[in-house]
């Protein structure tokens, strides 16, 4: 319960200050393409930095940070990434949300991925990144905002964006309920 | 608040995503404080198992109650407009590209795991494929913008 209403607490306050700002992690770059015009580009920078320096400080004061931090990596995941540069190349791109799960697997399947030319492989989960990234930046940019701002564009009279809510949750349904068991499917 | 810059959100919503997960339990996944596309489907999964009965497949961090972070954006940001007089009903994309651009996203988001902002976020807690999809991401962004662009010169 209390990560719920922690969330919806952080939430307004995120809503709150990206009504007021404009602020869209796509229309920074966008932006700066079209009119040269760096300020959401900054805030992008910021967010992005911000984290990168607070995620060891929470660590150093005994926050949780499990999973695949970058500043202690070496020490934390040693064993688990050896285990999967045994099965995948490019094997730092399978150590994703659920490491454990990843090991998991890597110990029981095969590598999976895509053979090119000169022996090299390029695992699905990093095949996903650069078919997806590409995907998410494209749509965003002709929607016209990234979904944070498309919530704050809603919540401000844009009926676009609230349709554009709707593709967006009916989304979740289709893939968790038919693209989701379709892949688990596959992948067996 | 009369005036938050793009900084000043960027600095407040990566102190708060990673105080999420390091001191209020928003967590596993790892760098999940916030992702409005994750959090998303947390909520409309569990809704939709909740009134339909279907399996409910979300984050840990969802399991017992969904994260109410899209809900929270959402009013905050009703709220900020109201407060400011910014509140205007419009339309502006058209409705067919909103809604199946607003479904590709939820969806490639998904199969990534992260919208473009907990692909930052993941980037900076050091998971290469977030940051390998942030940069896809900005060149998807890129791209999409030329083509936007030569089109309309």
């Amino acid at each position: 319960m209390l990560p719920a209403f922690i969330s919806l607490i952080f939430g307004f306050i995120i809503g709150y200050m990206a009504q007021r700002s404009r602020m869209c992690f796509i229309g920074g770059l966008r932006d700066y393409i079209l009119v040269r015009d760096t300020a959401l580009l900054k805030g992008l920078v910021a967010f992005f930095a911000t984290a990168a320096v607070l995620f060891p400080l929470a660590q150093a004061m005994g926050g949780e940070t499990t999973g695949y931090p970058w500043y202690e990596r070496a020490s934390r995941t040693a064993a688990a990434v050896d285990a999967a540069r045994e099965f995948y190349i490019f094997a730092a791109c399978v150590i994703p949300d659920e490491v454990l799960l990843a090991i998991k697997r890597a110990t029981e399947v095969p590598f999976r991925g895509v053979s090119l030319p000169g022996g090299l492989m390029v695992s699905y989960a990093a095949l996903m990144a650069i078919v997806c990234g590409l995907g998410i930046g494209y749509l965003s940019t002709v929607a016209n905002g990234c979904p944070v701002r498309q919530h704050v564009m809603a919540a401000s009279g844009n009926r676009s964006a609230g349709v554009y809510l709707l593709g967006f949750y009916a989304g979740a349904l289709v893939y968790n309920y038919l693209i989701f068991p379709l892949i688990n499917k596959l992948l067996q | 608040m009369e005036r938050v810059t793009p900084v000043m959100m960027g600095v407040v919503a990566a102190a708060l995503a990673v105080m999420a997960q390091a001191f209020l339990w928003v967590v596993p996944p790892p760098a999940y404080g916030l992702c409005i596309v994750c959090h998303g489907r947390d909520l409309i999964v569990w809704l939709a198992g909740t009134l339909t009965g279907l399996p409910v497949q979300v984050a840990e961090a969802s399991s017992a109650w969904p994260l109410l972070t899209v809900l929270g954006v959402f009013l905050g940001a009703r709220y900020a407009a109201a407060e400011h007089g910014e509140y205007r009903d419009q339309w502006v994309e058209p409705r067919f590209t909103a809604f199946f651009c607003g479904m590709g996203v939820m969806i490639l988001g998904l199969l990534i795991m992260g919208c473009p902002t907990r692909l930052l976020l993941r980037a900076a807690y050091g998971d290469p494929i977030g940051a390998a999809g942030a940069v896809f991401v900005l060149l998807g962004v890129a791209a999409a913008t030329i083509v936007m662009r030569r089109r309309a010169g």
